[in-house]
């Protein structure tokens, strides 16, 4: 309950926080450009509209996750409003995990917000045929733009995707940020999030042949317990659907519990650090 | 009287990180505070006043001893729900209005909804905010914040309050307003403990105080038993040499420059001082209580403990 | 916080890191099948890379085939190959990139005389079946390779190899994603290569089975216009074959093309060819000048760093009245032929599987009329007219 009430009260003041707007309404304006983008075939606009869209929401994506996981509860501390939070009675998970989750809502928001958009973009920008019919006043010509529904699903999963992916990334942030201060932990999250995208390297470094055989194992575990935000980097086929895409959805569902489980581990680390944590 | 706090040997040491030495914040205090009074927590800054509130609340840790509220360890779930904390210049949710910050806190102590508009809206009226209460804390003055600092300090009706220097940065309006709030906590029959390093904030209003520096705590008891030794200075015109002579009987400092008199007494030898001047035909100018600040009587407690006074400078260095 | 509830937390956290250790190993073979193919010889800096880690490979992609657009348009040839290379890295699933770019190796890296560089042709190739590779489940990137074959190689028994392939394999509609039937061409020039490489059965059956097909993409996407029209000219192919079927199964070899051919230098790098033979007007005498023992490269993988050492011209001597006659003038090209070699062959071509349909009534599918001495080869089934020429370097300078 009181887990709750904090939540609530992180997604209201960060809702309301000038620098997190600022980058959502960049991501809007971003996805919004992409309708004048001119392009030499119709093949190559589809293929760009979706990469740019979801590269959009996740780029800015990144910003509002990273800052929110940095300040969230430094600003507290700093501003010392955590000593009327924590004088009453609220227990210290429960702040933490309070701050966490209201993060996770302000950015399924976000992501939604910017997805969202990026949707309805994408189905005015390729549906023009639908649209010049309903101007027409064919309705059976309009009704065409539900024959895009199976394509937008594929791009909601690319959406969720970002969302698994940026949630990580904020618990990571969220987690060092329990004992880092912000400018350590904006660049020690940052690197996180480049070394944990690289996941293909990390991994051909564990299975390389020119690799010592004595440091294969501590590849491995290297590879195995970063956070591997490259799994999540799956848009390709969801932007080219001739590319094989069977399974993708069972893959999607075990990259979204990856995700998860990490997440839960950074929480109840940062659960545990703050437990002691003089305020 | 039952004690509303207890504190045994409690020790706080930091490590100051420029320095590379632990510094000890709170040095094996022991202090009680019966319930009902409101109790002046005095010392320098620096002394460890902030470090013992926070121990008492369980923000920060102690490394040895122990301290309990209302019978009950401190910094436990159930203390909470009773005890309320104003810090030192507290800042809030500022994308919050007064009314909302309020009903957040009512929430915290999970007040339901209804019982907590009520409560809010009281507490908005007794603080004097009730014209502001839907206007943005970031539009806020000082005064103001501090109001509705006490304000979310009362939400749960709680039976001790701690204050950190309520007044620091207030301006002498509402630094009275506060006093008289303090005043009326206890005709409620809260226990205030109220942590302040100006002796103007607690003389007034102080049941009992204690002394604090580096981390100890120097000198406890009654406020008019701490003031002990205060003097009064009574001046005078048109006094004759003779008339000195009689004075120096009472005032043994007592001196004159050309026909006028400055002499020194304890409180209770001023009626006889001023008849010998009257009767001999002097002219009584002033009768004035000396103001013996805080800091004389941390001079003077701190000289007798035989101990150097708290470096200001230390404050910031604190790795707290 | 009591031990007992501190305990379980961290036996949660060991479990939880067990578990999502196992998922990692789990997911590694899996991401590889999501993410873009593996590509060659990339030699890309890391600024490419830190575009990939915010997801915008595809878009960089798209932006630089744009900028590509303008490299053509400037006549920036040079340009072009290394930015296919990096967009198809970026994304190997712009088949219109190794589309384009495979067109651009084979055709537009021309000489003075508009002859296109022959030496850029296994690149050409490697390159698409780099497309094929990472693009496996369309038909596109099999068709590309088939056309380069039967367009520019003039390869129909390769061609129809790869049209094979194209033609068991779907389209996807780029803009709902969904699968589309191929469109009704791929059959028909699988049909044309068979009949080309003068493999008539073949190609009898695939127009009875373009035919079949057409009928059922018509049905199927009855909202498309100009569908039953396919049907027909399928129909009438299939009539076409089979009347030269019989016609051509009657021919004896009995003709006398009467075939020769000369060479003469007028100046260093210019010297004139010409000849006679009596065939049809339209058909084409394939001439080719290469380093003695030529033979094209094979690239395994694609790379565009071509041997600069190798010579080979190759033109196409209309045939006109009975004659052909043509000045080939290589002074300024003596990049694209840099005649380093000691020796050199001339060779004269006339291979009735590559000539018109009139030629071939007379000459049959795969020659069977031609009776020419001295200069009748026989490759296989197939009987052509060849003359070879050996040239010294200076003859050439």
């Amino acid at each position: 309950m009181t887990t709750w009430v904090i939540a609530k009260n992180t997604l209201g003041e960060a809702m309301r926080r000038k620098i997190l707007n600022v980058f959502l309404i960049l991501a809007l304006g971003s996805v919004i450009i992409s309708l004048t983008f001119p392009f030499l075939d119709f093949r190559q606009q589809v293929t760009i509209l979706k990469s740019f869209g979801l590269g959009m929401v996740q780029f800015w994506g990144i910003f509002i996750a990273i800052i929110m996981g940095i300040t969230l509860i430094p600003s507290d501390v700093d501003q010392r409003t955590i000593y009327t939070i924590l004088s009453k009675p609220v227990k210290r998970y429960e702040y933490v995990v309070g701050r966490f989750l209201g993060a996770a809502i302000t950015l399924g928001l976000n992501i939604f917000l910017m997805g969202a958009a990026f949707l309805l973009v994408f189905a005015v920008k390729t549906n023009a045929p639908a649209f010049t019919a309903l101007g027409n006043y064919d309705f059976r010509g309009f009704l065409g733009l539900w024959q895009w529904s199976s394509e937008i699903s594929g791009l909601m999963g690319g959406i969720a995707m970002v969302y698994m992916k940026l949630l990580l990334l904020a618990a990571v942030a969220i987690f060092f940020s329990v004992f880092m201060s912000m400018t350590v932990n904006f660049f020690l999250s940052s690197a996180v999030f480049i070394i944990g995208n690289l996941s293909s390297v990390t991994e051909s470094m564990a299975s390389s042949p020119n690799t010592a055989a004595v440091l294969k194992p501590l590849y491995k575990a290297f590879h195995v317990l970063v956070p591997n935000f490259g799994n999540y980097d799956i848009q390709n086929p969801l932007i080219h659907p001739d590319v094989p895409q069977a399974d993708i959805g069972m893959y999607m569902l075990k990259a979204a519990l990856y995700g998860l489980a990490y997440t839960i581990i950074l929480v109840v680390l940062g659960v545990l650090v703050f437990q002691r944590k003089e305020v | 009287m039952e004690n509303a706090i207890e504190i045994r040997d409690l020790t706080k040491s930091f490590h100051n990180v420029l320095t590379k030495e632990d510094v000890v914040a709170v040095d094996h205090l022991t202090l009680d505070v019966p319930e009902g009074q409101i109790f002046g927590f005095l010392g320098p800054n620096g002394a460890g006043k902030t470090t013992t509130i926070k121990m008492l609340l369980g923000l920060i840790f102690p490394d040895s001893g122990a301290a309990h509220i209302l019978g009950q360890p401190a910094g436990d779930i159930d203390v909470k729900r009773k005890i309320s904390y104003l810090p030192e210049t507290p800042y809030f949710y500022e994308h919050m209005t007064g009314f909302e910050v309020l009903d957040f806190y009512g929430t915290l102590f999970g007040i339901p909804a209804q019982k907590r508009k009520a409560r809010v809206s009281e507490l908005l009226e007794q603080v004097g905010l009730a014209s502001n209460m839907h206007k943005r804390l970031r539009f806020y003055s000082k005064g103001m914040l501090q109001r509705i600092g006490l304000a979310q300090a009362l939400v749960n009706d709680p039976r001790v309050l701690f204050l950190d220097e309520p007044t620091s940065g207030l301006d002498p309006i509402a630094h009275l307003e506060i006093r008289d709030l303090i005043l009326r906590l206890r005709e409620e029959g809260r226990t205030v403990f109220l942590s302040s390093h100006q002796l103007s904030d607690v003389e007034m209003v102080c049941d009992r105080v204690s002394i604090m520096n580096r981390g100890k705590v120097l000198k406890v008891g009654a406020l008019k038993d701490l003031l002990a030794g205060q003097t009064t200075e009574v001046r005078a015109e048109k006094v004759s040499d003779a008339a000195l002579a009689k004075v120096k009987e009472i005032a043994p400092d007592a001196f004159l420059v050309e026909d006028a008199l400055s002499a020194r007494v304890e409180p209770d030898q001023v009626n006889r001082l001023v008849d010998v001047v009257v009767q001999n035909g002097g002219h009584i100018v002033a009768v004035t209580p000396s103001q013996r600040t805080l800091e004389d009587i941390f001079i003077e407690t701190i000289q007798q403990a035989g101990m150097p006074v708290a470096d200001l400078s230390l404050e910031g260095s604190l790795s707290q | 916080m009591s031990q007992g509830k501190k305990a379980f937390l961290i036996g949660l956290l060991v479990v939880l890191f067990a578990f999502v250790a196992a998922m990692q190993v789990h997911l590694d073979p899996l991401r590889a099948k999501f993410q873009p193919g593996k590509v060659t010889n990339i030699q890309l800096g890391t600024q490419f890379i830190a575009a990939t880690l915010i997801g915008l490979k595809e878009v960089v992609g798209g932006l630089l085939w744009v900028r590509t657009d303008e490299f053509f348009h400037e006549g920036n040839y040079d340009a072009i190959i290394p930015m296919v290379r990096i967009v198809t890295w970026l994304d190997p699933h712009q088949m219109n990139v190794y589309e384009t770019g495979a067109w651009h190796l084979s055709y537009n890296f021309t000489d003075s005389q508009e002859r296109s560089d022959r030496r850029y042709i296994p690149a050409s190739k490697a390159l698409l079946r780099e497309g094929i590779q990472n693009n496996p489940r369309t038909y596109d990137m099999y068709f590309q390779l088939g056309w380069l074959n039967f367009n520019k190689v003039l390869d129909y028994a390769e061609s129809a190899k790869w049209f094979k392939e194209a033609n068991i394999r779907d389209a996807v509609d780029p803009a709902t994603g969904r699968r589309k039937t191929r469109p009704q061409f791929v059959g028909h020039t699988l049909a044309h290569a068979y009949e080309n490489s003068g493999n008539v059965d073949a190609a009898v059956r695939q127009w009875q089975e373009n035919i079949r097909a057409n009928e059922e993409y018509a049905r199927r996407y009855a909202r498309e216009e100009g569908n039953q029209v396919m049907v027909d000219v399928a129909r009438n192919n299939l009539a076409l074959v089979l009347r030269e079927k019989e016609t051509r199964a009657k021919l004896t070899p009995t003709y006398n093309a009467k075939f020769e051919a000369h060479w003469e230098r007028i100046a260093p790098r210019k010297f004139r060819v010409w000849g006679t033979i009596n065939v049809p007007n339209g058909c084409r005498v394939r001439l080719q000048i290469a380093d003695r023992g030529f033979k094209e490269a094979f690239f395994g993988s694609f790379r565009w760093d071509i041997d600069q050492s190798q010579t080979i011209l190759i033109d196409d001597l209309y045939v006109r009245d009975g004659k052909f006659n043509r000045t080939i003038d290589i002074e300024r090209d003596s990049a694209i032929y840099p005649l380093k070699a000691e020796e050199y062959v001339a060779t004269f071509t006339l291979d009735p599987r590559k000539t018109p349909r009139e030629a071939r009534d007379v000459l049959g599918w795969m020659g069977s009329a031609l009776a020419d001495q001295p200069y009748l080869v026989k490759q296989g089934d197939a009987r052509i007219l060849q003359k070879e020429i050996v040239l010294k370097r200076s003859d050439l300078l």
